[in-house]
């Protein structure tokens, strides 16, 4: 009896998949717990790097009806992979057969993800500073010079133009913005691009102060700025409408996105949907940030992670931000040359690149670093919701150019 | 745009990427640029719209400190003896201030909510 007992235990653990660990699965494990440490303990980004996080602990499991991975050319993987099951008429479909993130990470490959998320992030921002001070999308603009340079850089170091473009995105410090592009040019990339990106986004406190002193005298981090005038409900309405107009007609590749954006602020502005905002401000973006960190956590096999052009990926991220950081100062610099009766503190310009609010509150703690009685925290988000319009912008461009 | 997607390879040379970021920028600021414009006459439009409120003018200053009430004064008085120290002090005069033009107060809630912000 002891021995039929061993006997089936031995034959149970042949169904296990311990047999199916590979190395590749037990580095990604580590990669994971450093993700987790960096997320939970140092609190970066964690409403994303959690969900990544863990998708990515998923992915680097034998598990079974969770997610499908097929091969492709060149030993990558093509996952959340559905597949169709014919009637025997062969005219109907019987059956879609596909694991659980098959069907969610569809969210992910059929790009809904991110506009969802600039509903989101549309129905949480104030664009009354950019109103009241709109040179200031010129500094969102300039900021992206950290998107054209790693470009750049990532095309001498090998990667073909559309992956060069969804590396430089990172630069504009959008976390959708570059999923959203990486799911077009280069979703072989996706898992390493959204880890930098967002990983990046957390390092703004760390990264952009060196540059911002650097670049600046202390007599311009002492300019104080002229106080914002009000901006009505009916001026926030029409901006709403403004932008989604000249976007769209301008760059037809991100309509989605900016359209999102702009139709999450129009519900905020409007003061009649209370209902609509609180879910777009809510549930709506955070059950979708659960369901896009996790498909984008699980295209972060060991086979497609554990690259050199993942650690490249990783050190252009930084280039991208700090060139970006820089474009934004400088071009609050150049401004200043032509209007010397209002000028903008440079330090502003820093807050081009996105990372909403995170590198505004940068600008203003830098501001105070000079001076502790200037404020620039009102003034600094004019360029920052800048740099999300002036990221998708780009975005398309590359989008409309580079997509086959 | 599809003359530039075929203008730009997937391996290009320094040259034509160069020239593919320059257009790239000169999209965004262009875009961006034609949208500050646009919100700016926006802008012009909305504020000649609405009518200038005139300053509602509070009682002047002199006036108003003499409706101040003593309990104020002593409040104030006490509020420096802590200051100090219990040092000696003469309180020459108490000035009061409009609060829509001075915002000192709350300048100073502000600096203080900042500076207890911990960033990484």
């Amino acid at each position: 009896m002891l021995l039929d007992i061993l006997h089936n235990f031995g034959s149970f653990f042949q169904l296990t998949a311990f047999s199916l660990v590979t190395w590749r699965m037990v580095v990604m494990w580590g990669v994971c717990v450093l993700l987790f440490y960096l997320a939970v303990r140092k609190g970066f980004e964690p409403l994303l790097l959690v969900p990544i996080a863990f998708g990515a602990l998923l992915a680097n499991l034998p598990s079974q009806g969770l997610i499908t991975s097929v091969p492709l050319a060149g030993g990558q993987l093509d996952t959340g992979v559905l597949s169709l099951q014919f009637a025997p008429d062969g005219h109907r479909i019987s059956h879609i057969v596909g694991g659980l993130y098959d069907f969610i990470s569809q969210g992910v490959k059929l790009e809904i993800f991110p506009p969802i998320i600039f509903l989101g992030v549309g129905a949480l921002t104030d664009f009354g500073p950019l109103i009241a001070s709109p040179r200031t999308l010129l500094l969102g603009g300039a900021a992206q010079l950290g998107v054209l340079i790693t470009f750049i850089g990532a095309n001498a170091l090998g990667f073909t133009s559309a992956q060069a473009a969804s590396i430089g995105i990172i630069g504009g410090a959008d976390g959708p913005t570059a999923i959203f592009v990486a799911t077009k040019l280069a979703p072989e990339l996706l898992g390493a691009i959204a880890v930098a990106a967002y990983t990046y986004m957390a390092l703004v406190p760390l990264i952009q102060p060196p540059i911002m002193r650097a670049l600046t005298t202390k007599k311009e981090r002492l300019i104080r700025m002229k106080s914002l005038r009000p901006v009505s409900r009916a001026e926030k309405l029409t901006f709403a409408v403004l932008v989604t107009v000249i976007t769209t007609l301008l760059v037809p590749a991100v309509a989605s996105l900016i359209g999102m954006l702009m139709l999450g602020n129009f519900l905020r502005e409007c003061g009649v949907t209370e209902r609509l905002l609180k879910s777009a401000q809510n549930e709506i973006i955070n059950v979708v940030t659960i369901f896009l960190g996790t498909s984008v956590g699980i295209t972060m096999s060991g086979e497609t992670f554990l690259r050199s052009q993942t650690l490249m990926i990783i050190g252009l991220g930084v280039v991208a931000f700090g060139f970006g950081t820089a474009g934004g100062v400088l071009a609050a610099k150049i401004i200043n040359l032509f209007d010397r009766k209002n000028p903008i503190n440079p330090l502003i310009g820093s807050a081009g690149v996105s990372a909403v609010p995170m590198a505004a509150r940068v600008s203003q703690v830098e501001g105070q670093r000079a001076d502790s009685g200037n404020f620039l925290l009102m003034h600094a988000m004019g360029p920052n919701v800048a740099g999300v319009i002036g990221t998708a912008v780009i975005a398309g461009y590359y989008i409309a150019t580079l997509s086959r | 745009m599809p003359t530039l997607a075929a203008a730009l390879s997937a391996t290009p040379t320094f040259g034509e990427n160069l020239q593919y970021q320059i257009t790239g920028i000169l999209v965004v600021l262009f875009t961006l640029g034609a949208l500050a414009l646009v919100v700016w006459l926006a802008g012009k439009v909305f504020t000649a719209r609405s009518p200038q409120e005139a300053p509602a003018r509070g009682p002047a200053p002199a006036a108003a400190a003499e409706a101040v009430p003593g309990s104020i004064y002593a409040a104030i008085a006490a509020a420096v003896s802590v200051a100090l120290e219990d040092r000696h002090f003469v309180i020459h005069g108490v000035r009061l201030t409009d609060p829509r033009v001075n915002m000192a107060w709350g300048a100073e809630g502000r600096r203080s909510i900042y500076a207890s912000k911990r960033l990484r």
